[in-house]
């Protein structure tokens, strides 16, 4: 069956100017922009991609609370939906870069414009951590991939290795094993990180094997990559495993790159702020995934958004 | 009638949408006799034209002189066209469905008030002086997040220099295609064979691999 979503549609906006900036559309950004207009404020929310932000690659989210399962994109444009209709508006484009020094902060977008306003929120999220071993980035789209809805299906019925135990792995793993052959997962540590529940719907599928205190070495391949080598750390053996197609899942790491020298950042990249989201810069807030914290899931980004929308409206408007 | 592509709740909100469409715009289909994927392709542009008269549709067979004159690879393929029928090199092989149906209303509207090359002016400066052929390919899949803007980006480098044509790919469709690019990773963009790269690239380094493959 075929769908058609109208999440990238973004409306032409001639309006450069807002209360409150808000970058980034994931859960943190949509409920910061709820939150804005809530207070009687004129948000704006700029977003690269697509509204919904990690929630897109998400096959099934089953933890937000009042829906038991829903599609992770389904859910993106419900909360997208919501916030439109509440009168939140969406520019899609990339921040490369923001002013912060003046009264009035300012977000460059990569197509020239600037958008401004007097409270800015970041809301960037993360992108999958690169393994950084050898040969992970010649093969990358050329079998290695880190987006198992976006490049699933071109590995149908083939036999591929999913680096990662933690539940974004395993997650990712358990969608793929609808489309592919066979599954082995790789993992560093001697057990699993991913819930149990998770661990056990996988393992019922029959199509998963899985190999233990293994790090990767090396990606190797021809035109294609058609080798993964990795170290056991415990009996320091090297084994070499063929495969058609590499997923890798370990981790995250901030979108903050073009926040460096503008906010301080942690020294993995996130931001750090206190219980009401605001950064050390006044009127800079930081929510969800990009801030430095425990748990990262749709529901804290969301609570993250609603602190920081309610906080700046009562403290600079 | 047989289902719907389009729910009521959608339709009602691509009937906002279009609503603010100024001038007529034209959705070119190229299609095969007795192709099921090129028949979901013209009831889609029969809703969409349901919904607004001013998106309108032209047919296409395969192998009819008119066809030849778009030069397309695989069908069904999609070609905007203004009110006059100018062709701007803003291609669709497949269906613009999932998530890259917003950026194809995106282009829609713009086409209806334009279109406009929506890049800075440092991108359009760079991109007047082109005076060669480029042929942008942008495989996509319609489940993939960062895929419209690789699409959004390349669409209006196209509109920006008529010697640009940039086509967006359904790569899971015309799996031939993408094993010929060997595409495993989407958004994979392809500029005149030699240039490759991998993601949804801001527009300046977009505009900047453009200007290597000359
Ligand atoms: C495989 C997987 C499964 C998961 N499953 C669950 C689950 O079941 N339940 C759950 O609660 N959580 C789950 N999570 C976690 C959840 O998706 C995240 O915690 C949540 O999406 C974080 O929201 P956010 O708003 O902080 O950031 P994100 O959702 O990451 O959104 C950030 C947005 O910012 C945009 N952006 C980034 N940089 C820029 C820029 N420079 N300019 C403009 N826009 C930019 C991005 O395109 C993105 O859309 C899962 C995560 C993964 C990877």
């Amino acid at each position: 069956m075929i769908d058609f979503d109208l999440k990238s549609f973004s409306e032409n906006t001639d309006v450069e100017e807002y209360d409150v900036v808000i970058i980034g559309g994931g859960p943190g950004g949509i409920t910061a922009g709820i939150y804005t207009v809530q207070a009687g404020l004129r948000p704006v929310v700029i977003e690269k991609a697509i509204e919904g932000g990690m929630m897109n690659n998400t096959e099934l989210v089953e933890n937000w609370p009042g829906t038991n399962s829903i599609r992770g994109m389904e859910l993106s444009e419900k909360m997208a939906d919501h916030a439109k209709e509440f009168g939140v508006k969406f520019i899609g484009a990339e921040v490369v870069d923001v002013k912060t020094k003046e009264d009035k902060k300012v977000a460059i977008l990569d197509n020239g414009k600037e958008i401004k306003g007097k409270v800015l929120i970041i809301s960037t999220g993360s992108r999958p951590r690169l393994l950084n071993s050898k040969g992970e980035k010649e093969f990358m789209g050329k079998g290695v991939s880190y987006c198992a809805t976006c490049d699933g299906h071109f590995f149908k019925d083939k036999e591929i290795i999913v680096v990662g135990g933690g539940n974004s792995a395993l997650d990712e793993a358990l969608f793929l094993t609808k489309i592919v052959k066979k599954i082995t997962v790789v993992q560093n540590l001697a057990y699993l990180t991913a819930d149990k529940l998770l661990q056990k719907k996988l393992s019922d599928t029959g199509k998963v094997d899985y190999i233990f205190s293994s790090v990767v070495k090396e990606i190797k391949g021809d035109k294609f990559v058609n080798k993964l080598i990795i170290l056991n750390t415990e009996t320091n053996e090297e084994k070499e495993l063929d495969t058609e197609g590499i997923f890798v899942f370990v981790g995250l790491s901030p979108n903050t790159e073009f926040l460096k020298d503008k906010i301080p950042l942690n020294k993995w990249g996130y931001i750090e702020a206190d219980e009401t989201m605001e950064t050390s810069r006044k009127g800079i807030y930081a929510v969800g995934d990009v801030r430095s914290k425990e748990i990262r899931q749709i529901v804290t980004a969301a609570a993250d958004g609603a602190i920081a929308a309610s906080h700046a409206a009562r403290k600079y408007f | 009638m047989a289902d719907t592509l389009f729910d009521k709740k959608t339709v009602k909100k691509i009937g906002e949408i279009l609503s603010k469409m100024k001038k007529k715009v034209y959705v070119v289909l190229l299609r095969e006799n007795n192709d099921s994927y090129s028949d979901t392709a013209l009831k889609m542009l029969e809703e969409l034209s349901a919904i607004n008269e001013k998106l309108k549709y032209k047919i296409i067979y395969k192998d009819s002189e008119e066809s030849e004159k778009y030069n397309v690879e695989v069908f069904p393929a999609f070609v905007l066209e203004n009110e006059n029928g100018k062709n701007f090199g803003v291609y669709y092989y497949g269906i613009p469905a999932g998530l890259e149906f917003g950026n194809f209303l995106n282009e829609v509207m713009n086409f209806s008030t334009g279109p406009e090359a929506n890049l800075s002016e440092a991108s359009l400066d760079k991109l007047k002086s082109i005076d060669k052929p480029i042929d942008i390919k942008v495989f996509i899949t319609p489940t993939c997040p960062h895929c419209p803007k690789a699409v959004m980006v390349g669409h209006n480098i196209a509109l920006a220099n008529e010697n640009i044509r940039t086509t967006m790919i359904e790569a899971n469709y015309f799996s031939d295609l993408s094993r010929k690019y060997n595409v495993s990773s989407v958004p994979q963009v392809v500029i005149n064979e030699n240039i490759i790269f991998v993601g949804a690239l801001p527009e300046e380094e977009y505009v900047k691999k453009v200007m290597e493959a000359l």
